[in-house]
This record gives C-alpha cells, sequence and structure tokens, in this order.
C-alpha cells in the first residue's frame, strides 16, 4: 500500500511538471513570435561569407535569398530568378513564394522575405532599416477574362461595366449594356448567369482593378467600397480564388460562365479570351505589350516625382486601361553586407539584362525613364551609409 | 509479497509516463497559445461566432457563415464517405477472399497517402466539370424541390458553379474512406468468432450474420472512427480552399458556394497585419480546435454509452 502510493504520488509529480514546462513553454513561444513589434530588424537567414568592407570591389556572395509576393509578377520573376543563377554562375538563387501581394508586403516588413514583390505600392514606410523602396520593375496587363460557353470572340466591355458585375448590379451575360456594345455575339449563348470570380488572398491585382473601378465606374464609388489589396467585395454569387492560379483555374472550369482578373499571361496560358476594355479616349483595347507600355509611356512626367503613379485608365488611343507595374518593395539600409549587394545586383540586372524575358511572356519592356528612376532607386539601398552600387 | 521492479522498467514506464503526458501538456498548450493570441477579440464573446459578416477592414469579425460550411462539408463527406467506408471495411473483413485483402486495404490506405492539394487540384480540374455535368443536373431536376437540392442561380435551366459545398463534400469524403476503414476494419476483425457462430448457429445468412453479429458489437469502434473522419474532415485546409468558392455566405443549397474556417485562415493570415486582425483569425483557430473537441467528447460519450448498454445486455 505505501509503495503503491509513493509510486502514484511519483508519477503525478512527474506528469504535472512536464504539463506545466509545456504551457510554460506554449507561452514563452507566443510572448516572443506574436508581441513582438513588426518590424524585426534582422532579414531572413542564409549561409552568407559577408565580408564587412566599405571598398568599392564587392564581389557576389554565395546564397539564397528569400522573398515573395505578388502572383502577377509570378510566371516573369520565376524566369528571371533562374537567368540570374546562371549569371552568377550557380552563387545567387532567389526563392520567391507567389504568395500574393499582401503576403509579400507582410513579410517584408516582419523580415520573414528579404525582398517583396507587390502590385500595390507601400509608401511612406519607415522603420530603423529606412525607408521602404518601392522600385517599380516589371508592367503588366491586369486582364479581364471569361468563359462562355460557344462565345470564341473578345467581348467588348467598359469599365463600368465591369464595376457594375463585380457589385452584382449586372448578373446576366445578355444584360443590355453588355450586348449594346457587342451586336455581333449570339445572344442565345449569353443568356446564362455571370460568375464574377475575386481573389480570396491579398493582392496587388485587386489593387490595380478596384483603382481603375474608383477612376471610372460611379457605382463603385457610391458603393463605398474604395481601392485596395482587398475589398469587401459582395458574397453572393461571386467565387474567390486563392492566388492568381486560382481565379484562372475557376474561371477555366467548363461551362463556369465566370469572369476573373489576372495577369494576362494567365489568360494566355489557360486558353481563356480576354475582353476588349474601353479606354479614356473611346476605344476598346486588348491587353497587350502595346496597349501597356503605352499606358505607362502616358506618366512619364508623374513618374518622374513619383514612380509608385498608378498607371490606370491611361489617356491614348491604344491605351491598355487596366495596366500596373510591380514594385520590388526592399528596405534601403541593409544590414546583412552580402545579401545587400546581392539583392542590389539582381535588382540592377533586372532592369538592364531582365527586360530581354519580359515580352515573350507579356511584361512589356521598361520605359527607358523608368529605367533611370529604378538605378537611381537601386543606388539609394545602402550598408553602413555606402551605397551597394556607388559605394 | 509484491514484484521488485528492476531499474529498467522504472525507467521505461516514466519515460513512456512523460511520453503521454507530453502529448496532453501539449494540447493544452495549443489552447493556452490560441487564447492568448486571440485575446483582443475574444472580449466579442458570442457575437464573433453568430455574427455573418467579416470585415477586416471596419474590424467586424464574424464566422457563422464559416462555421456552417466546414459544419456542413463535414457533414457531407460523413453522409457519402461512412457508407463507403463500412462498406469496405466489412467486405475486407468478411466478404474478400484472402488473396484479395492485402492488396486492396493497402490501396484504400494509399487513398490516404495523396496530399491534399492533389485531391483539390484534381477535384477542381476533373471531378467538379464531371459532377457538374453529370450528376448535379439530374440531382436538383429530380429533388430541385427539397431546399438542400435547389438551384444556387437564377434561369432555367439550372448552372453550376464550378465550385460548392457538395463538391467539397464529395472530395473530403474520398479523404476520410481511408481513415474510418481502416480503423472499421480493425474493429470488425476484432469480433470474436465466437459471435458469428452463435449467429450462424441460430440459422442467420450471412449478411444477417454481418449485421447482427459483427457490426453491432464492433460499433464503439465504428463510431470512434467516424468521429476521426469527422476531425480530419472539419480542419481540411486545402483541398476545401480550392473547392468551396471561399464566400462568405450561408445558403441552404448544397450546390452554392461557401467558405470554411481553415479556408479563411489559409487565406487572410499571411496578410493579417493588424493585431485585431490576427487575432480574429487566431480565434477561428481556437474555434477550430473546441468543435473538434466537443465534438470527440461527445463521442467519446456516446461510445461509452453504448459500451455499458451492451454489457448490460450481454450474456455471454
Amino acid at each position: 500500500m505505501e509503495v503503491s502510493r509513493r509510486k502514484a504520488i511519483s508519477s503525478t509529480a512527474v506528469a504535472a511538471v512536464v504539463v506545466v514546462a509545456f504551457v510554460a513553454l506554449g507561452g514563452g513561444v507566443y510572448y516572443l513570435y506574436f508581441s513582438g513589434g513588426s518590424n524585426t530588424t534582422s532579414p531572413s537567414t542564409s549561409s552568407t561569407i559577408s565580408t564587412p568592407s566599405t571598398t568599392t570591389h564587392q564581389t557576389i556572395v554565395p546564397l539564397t535569398l528569400q522573398a515573395g509576393g505578388s502572383t502577377f509578377v509570378n510566371p516573369v520573376m520565376s524566369v528571371w530568378i533562374v537567368a540570374f543563377k546562371q549569371y552568377t554562375n550557380g552563387s545567387v538563387l532567389a526563392n520567391y513564394q507567389p504568395l500574393g501581394s499582401g503576403a509579400g508586403i507582410t513579410g517584408v516588413q516582419t523580415g520573414t522575405f528579404s525582398f517583396a514583390g507587390s502590385d500595390a505600392p507601400h509608401k511612406n514606410q519607415t522603420a530603423s532599416q529606412g525607408t521602404l523602396l518601392n522600385i517599380p520593375e516589371s508592367l503588366g496587363a491586369v486582364a479581364i477574362f471569361y468563359n462562355i460557353q460557344g462565345v470564341t470572340v473578345n467581348l467588348n466591355l467598359t469599365g463600368s461595366i465591369i464595376a457594375k458585375i463585380y457589385l452584382e448590379q449586372i448578373t446576366m451575360w445578355n444584360d443590355s449594356a453588355i450586348l449594346a456594345i457587342n451586336p455581333g455575339v449570339n445572344k442565345t449563348l449569353m443568356a446564362h448567369t455571370i460568375v464574377p470570380v475575386h481573389r480570396s488572398d491579398g493582392s496587388g491585382t485587386t489593387y490595380a482593378l478596384t483603382n481603375y473601378f474608383t477612376k471610372v465606374s460611379t457605382d463603385w464609388n457610391a458603393s463605398g467600397k474604395g481601392f485596395g489589396t482587398s475589398v469587401s467585395w459582395p458574397a453572393q454569387g461571386e467565387l474567390a480564388g486563392k492566388g492568381s492560379g486560382g481565379v484562372a483555374a475557376l474561371v477555366k472550369s467548363p461551362n463556369s460562365y465566370a469572369i476573373g482578373y489576372a495577369d494576362s499571361y494567365y489568360a494566355f496560358s489557360n486558353n481563356l479570351l480576354s475582353a476588349a476594355i474601353q479606354n479614356q479616349a473611346g476605344s476598346f483595347a486588348l491587353p497587350s505589350l502595346v496597349g501597356v507600355t503605352a499606358a505607362a509611356g502616358q506618366f512619364s512626367a508623374q513618374l518622374q516625382t513619383d514612380p509608385t503613379t498608378s498607371i490606370t485608365n491611361a489617356p491614348g488611343a491604344t491605351s491598355y486601361p487596366i495596366s500596373t507595374f510591380t514594385y520590388i518593395l526592399v528596405w534601403q539600409k541593409q544590414s546583412n553586407q552580402g545579401q545587400g549587394y546581392d539583392m542590389a545586383q539582381f535588382f540592377w540586372w533586372i532592369v538592364t539584362k531582365g527586360q530581354d524575358y519580359g515580352p515573350t511572356l507579356f511584361y512589356p519592356k521598361l520605359p527607358a525613364n523608368v529605367v533611370t528612376i529604378d538605378e537611381t532607386l537601386i543606388a539609394s539601398m545602402t550598408y553602413n551609409g555606402v551605397s551597394f552600387i556607388n559605394g | 509479497m509484491g514484484r521488485r521492479r528492476s531499474g529498467a522498467d522504472s525507467l521505461f514506464k516514466y519515460l513512456t509516463l512523460i511520453i503521454a503526458t507530453s502529448l496532453v501538456a501539449l494540447i493544452l498548450a495549443y489552447f493556452y497559445a490560441l487564447l492568448l493570441g486571440s485575446s483582443s477579440t475574444l472580449g466579442t464573446g458570442l457575437g464573433y461566432i453568430l455574427g455573418s459578416t467579416w470585415d477586416p477592414v471596419n474590424n467586424v469579425f464574424g464566422v457563422l457563415p464559416m462555421l456552417y460550411g466546414s459544419l456542413l462539408t463535414s457533414a457531407v463527406a460523413l453522409v457519402i464517405g461512412v457508407p463507403l467506408s463500412i462498406g469496405v471495411a466489412v467486405f475486407l473483413s468478411e466478404i474478400s477472399p484472402g488473396r484479395l485483402r492485402s492488396p486492396l486495404s493497402f490501396l484504400v490506405e494509399m487513398l490516404a497517402a495523396v496530399p491534399s492539394v492533389v485531391y483539390g487540384l484534381w477535384g477542381l480540374l476533373i471531378l467538379a466539370p464531371l459532377l457538374n455535368q453529370y450528376l448535379y443536373p439530374p440531382l436538383q431536376h429530380y429533388l430541385g424541390l427539397i431546399p438542400i437540392f435547389s438551384c444556387p442561380t437564377r434561369g432555367n435551366p439550372c448552372q453550376f458553379y464550378p465550385a460548392s459545398f457538395l463538391t467539397a463534400g464529395v472530395i473530403l469524403s474520398i479523404m476520410v474512406i481511408p481513415i474510418i476503414s481502416a480503423i472499421s476494419r480493425d474493429a470488425l476483425r476484432a469480433v470474436p468468432d465466437s459471435q458469428r457462430e452463435a449467429a450462424y448457429a441460430l440459422g442467420a445468412t450471412k449478411s444477417e450474420v454481418i449485421g447482427m453479429s459483427v457490426i453491432s458489437y464492433a460499433r464503439s469502434g465504428i463510431i470512434a472512427s467516424i468521429f476521426l473522419g469527422f476531425g480530419r474532415a472539419f480542419g481540411e485546409t486545402m483541398a476545401v480552399t480550392i473547392l468551396i468558392g471561399n464566400t462568405p455566405v450561408i445558403s441552404q443549397s448544397l450546390f452554392s458556394p461557401g467558405y470554411t474556417l481553415a479556408s479563411l485562415v489559409a487565406n487572410e493570415f499571411t496578410e493579417a497585419t493588424t493585431t485585431v486582425y490576427k487575432s480574429a483569425l487566431i480565434e477561428a483557430g481556437l474555434v477550430l480546435l473546441v468543435v473538434s473537441f466537443l465534438t470527440s467528447f461527445l463521442g467519446r460519450l456516446l461510445i461509452r454509452r453504448l459500451i455499458k448498454s451492451r454489457e448490460a445486455a450481454s450474456y455471454l
């Protein structure tokens, strides 16, 4: 009896100690990760052989960069990463996770990502690492694609109509407003409910599209939804996909009669038709290299003063109205010399040699003045006050 | 009188005790971390669970549509999956010839090895179009008066969405089959032959033997497996996110798209920058954990009552 009671007490004691230890561990872990500030100073990890020097002869350090963000830019970013790895003879590999612009912005703020891709600019963000630079490194068109059984032509649409579709104010493909600007289309094929598909995650593409809506749609402005990486879409009757690929997959589903938005590459790779959108000059423009370049060109002067100027709803007869830059978000003051130097070299390579890879994937080359602006921004990245490019 | 324990025995006993209590402590630690993480929004109390609006921009957080979606898809998964799983289990344990038993059970268990993203993609690209084309139209046409089979869109003939509760439920049912069937099969095999022989001796046919002695004897094991399957379906994230449509609406039609708690967290956690937003999402995780716990707890109560009633009735 005495022995078994002792055994019971000792077992309970051990159990109690383990439980307390775990709970304390859980609380400690929570405290460390969740109540810390959001601007931690250490960027992400990798084994670097950083040589703390302030001489001009810095060299590429072999390492892996952690990055992520926009799915809009992912098709060309993947190509850039592979090409840059070859350019540096296998030294620098970037691991880019297409989680959406919202995730990219959060990631670079918390230090999970060394840099982020985001179609939504994130200005006026300062911390101990200086300002968060927004470097416009690629251009693209937000294509409005659809899947209507039997319709094999590019429909004409206006920004106002698209906004009404997403507000659930136009619900049928054979609505008079749509048929009025598409006289040649077969009306019986259009007698179906429209299923609008938007993004379920934080998206720079949503930012560009809703920004365009605020410029052209009185209904959208009246609804008070504004623009941003996430807006409160009407719930009933709409679907949401995760990532640009998710939206394309839902629209592509047979007999979906759905409409969605993503970078034009996704429409092309999924064999989905894109709509021709009426621009400010009144002509209907399809997403194209020419259309996006023309749109960016219309804002040369504004981009000089503010590289994050929105280029939606551009004037000009050939402009594609829903064009957008994708920005590289990176902290100006880098705390790891090797990583900072490699990133500066990568961004420099993107705006110079990397531009050749864009057009085959439907990303036009950057206009010359934007390249100059980018070079200035990249040169402003510093370590201990010394620029990686000019230091 | 008492046996003297060797040192190795004591060590073994304490080692396993530590491991066992660690697991319990881990669950408690999860609870604690979730409670801490959601402290900013716990104040709204029941408003969080009963609210229908999810608006992070204006800090209004209500997860009722997501809770509804999680429960509904899990229920659909069980309604479709349980009969199939028990059928597989009965076949493998009672009816199949010996040579088929191993390869078949191996294949069924392989269903559990398929990653959930693959299930989601296969469902979206292959199964959903097939269901939309061949199963849903007749289902809606003949049973459309029942609310759960009503058409989700206006218009005639009915137009179906590429993603819906029913599509997600069908994929989930495939995902729970390996769990329920494996455990049920073990439960059925554990039924002593004396039970079967007694039923045969009374003149029962094979199906009567299975229904009367085997399944009812293994009831508790089968019900335990069903609750495990429910837990799997309730928390499943990737496959459901791809197939549910991610729209926070409560709809009585199974053909309508919806949202689940797990999909909500998967979609929005990466961009939750404010403390309140993060707290609201962590509270969704807390709701998931609490509901899973409650159902497991209720399951155990049910099993205990079944065991008691069997012991009361048993006279063997």
